[in-house]
């Protein structure tokens, strides 16, 4: 059976409201597991029961043209987390000084207090795409409708990202071109 | 390990949601929805009873008027009205009585003729109907029933819209009268496929949605004299177009809707279509730094205006129609150095492009199936592929006026 598209649960919604309810069931877990690893539990807790309570008094705006709704609901938990970056940087600074490794036995890996900071000192615009691209396995494009960017913009932000981070982890070297990320 | 590896093995896997959380949450969502359902049993309660006079005079008009007061009510509660109870509307209501106010006008397809959506105002209901034309602009009606039914026949304000687009999605026109002394000021329009929704911002920043129903907006202004300002945004909220509209001063009143032009008209394109008919595309300022685009297709001319008229990034354009000429028109990104016409029949065209826009006729000959455009490749100055733009054959529909 043909399962509805979240545009036309969206679209339906508008008559039917209790009809949005599907966007959470479908969508919740991948929201909220995307917070909790960007600003802890407590702060992803409200933050994604927030994103979802949006998203339904504005799904009148949504571009039913696009079937898949999660790279919208990112846009919407992302204006949300813009009031924490300074949480986040704070767990991320503290996690590079207090952090428990995982051990690993890749001599040549990166250490996670290492990954931490390395993440903290990154620009917040840049650490964005960089995280919806690696965490939330978003394309430029869906990354684009999630921030409200230009897909150009996306692509630059990401290749500065990596470049800045390849530094901050000690390493060298400038991405500059998209064959070597694998855009989804 | 690369740096990308690290950053996805960090803080991975994420531990999954506690039940707890995520029913609370759940909870949230289900009290917001259930909020909107009593908001809504709410203004159904308020526009029923504003809807009466409709109701009434709907029932006058038809014989069968058995449920027409649901059906009124529908289009009131700001929703787009199904296919289904459209078609009874127009059987049993409107066209006979609405129809003979596009009469007059050129091409207008009366039998198309439909309301679109209606607002509760100070002054009563105020209803938009539309009706499309052969020659491409879509037509509109304003009616004011409290005028009407004063009248015994429908009293509005007509106007025919030019063709929304991207660089200018807003297409505003305007009513203002004043109905047994009291004043009374609407706007109307429609918006271009890339606006999600529409917003009238105060002064002191405070919004109010406009609803677009099938991309057509009715709204009252305000009785105030500050300028509001009217908001299009994409789905993404970004801002696509905001224009300053004031209710009561007459000077800017002129301004805003009949935009005072700074200069004369530029041609970039000029060129005559497989009949030798003229085509040309052209651009001209007008006051607070908008620019007013302008397309003549054989003698027929459109006008859109705003801050940006072209695309700052790929490909927008698309086939439309006058009459019997089908053209392409529409702009690029400055990235795009050149651009190919694909046809269904494996042949392809150079388009010219004169400062990002592009218009272009498209020859009799490739009106059949099988032989159509379809598709726009943009290339950059190295030749290489940077965006393309699948075009949608509405003009070849077979009611379309091109094969009459």
């Amino acid at each position: 059976m043909r399962r509805d598209s979240d545009a036309d649960a969206i679209l339906a919604s508008r008559r039917d409201a209790p009809a949005f309810a599907v966007l959470f069931e479908r969508h919740f877990d991948a929201i909220h597991g995307y917070l909790r690893r960007r600003v802890g539990t407590d702060v992803a807790d409200e933050l994604a029961a927030e994103t979802f309570v949006q998203a339904f008094a504005s799904r009148g705006r949504y571009d039913r043209r696009r079937p898949d709704a999660l790279p919208w609901l990112y846009g919407i938990a992302h204006n949300l987390l813009r009031h924490h970056y300074r949480t986040e940087e704070r767990v991320l600074r503290a996690y590079a000084r207090y952090g428990v490794d995982s051990s690993s036995a890749d001599a040549n890996a990166y250490s996670d207090r290492d990954v931490a900071a390395a993440l903290a000192e990154l620009p917040v615009h840049e650490r964005d795409v960089l995280l919806l691209f690696v965490w939330a396995e978003l394309s430029y494009d869906e990354i684009a409708v999630a921030l409200g960017l230009p897909v150009g913009t996306v692509r630059s932000r990401l290749s500065r990202g990596r470049t800045r981070l390849r530094e901050l982890l000690g390493g060298s070297g400038q991405y500059d071109d998209e064959k070597e990320l694998v855009d989804g | 390990m690369d740096d990308l590896t690290a950053v996805q093995k960090f803080r991975y896997p994420p531990p999954t949601t506690d039940a707890a959380g995520r029913a609370t949450a759940r909870a949230r969502l289900d009290e917001a929805i259930a909020a909107a359902g009593r908001r809504r049993a709410r203004r159904r309660v308020w526009l029923v009873a504003a809807t009466s006079a409709v109701a009434a005079a709907a029932a006058a008009v038809s014989a069968a008027a058995t449920g027409v007061q649901d059906r009124v009510f529908d289009l009131f509660a700001g929703k787009p009205a199904g296919p289904a109870v459209r078609e009874r509307l127009l059987d049993e209501v409107n066209a006979e009585r609405i129809t003979p106010i596009f009469d007059g006008t050129p091409g207008a397809r009366t039998e198309d003729a439909r309301a679109v959506t209606a607002i509760t105002t100070m002054v009563g209901p105020v209803i938009l109907w539309v009706v499309p034309t052969d020659s491409g602009p879509t037509c509109a009606f304003v009616e004011v029933r409290a005028v009407s039914e004063r009248a015994g026949k429908p009293r509005g304000e007509s106007a025919c819209l030019a063709q929304p687009s991207p660089g200018g999605p807003i297409v505003l026109s305007s009513l203002r009268s004043t109905v047994e002394g009291r004043p009374l000021v609407v706007v109307f329009g429609w918006v271009a496929e890339t606006v999600a929704s529409l917003a009238l911002v105060a002064p002191d920043r405070s919004e109010r949605d406009i609803s677009v129903v099938d991309r057509f907006f009715l709204a009252e202004l305000p009785r105030e004299h500050e300028r509001h300002a009217l908001v299009a945004r994409a789905a993404t909220g970004q801002e696509l177009e905001r224009m300053t509209v004031s209710a009561f001063s007459l000077d800017a009143w002129s301004q805003i809707f009949n935009r005072i032009v700074t200069g004369p008209e530029r041609t970039l394109i000029e060129t005559v279509n497989w009949r030798g008919k003229r085509l040309r595309l052209a651009i001209q300022p007008a006051e607070g730094g908008e620019e007013c685009l302008i397309i003549e297709v054989a003698g027929g001319r459109g006008t859109s205006c705003g801050r940006r008229l072209g695309v700052r990034e790929g490909i927008s354009a698309s086939l439309s129609h006058s009459g019997p000429y089908v053209y392409l028109n529409g702009s690029v990104g400055p990235e795009i150095d050149s651009l190919e016409l694909r046809f269904q029949d494996g042949e392809a065209v150079a388009v010219p492009i004169a400062e990002g826009f592009v218009l272009h006729d498209i020859p009799r000959a490739r009106y059949e199936e099988g032989e159509r455009p379809f598709l726009l490749v943009g290339r950059n100055a190295a030749g290489e592929i940077v965006a393309e733009e699948r075009l949608g054959q509405t003009s070849f529909a077979k009611n379309s006026s091109i094969w009459r």
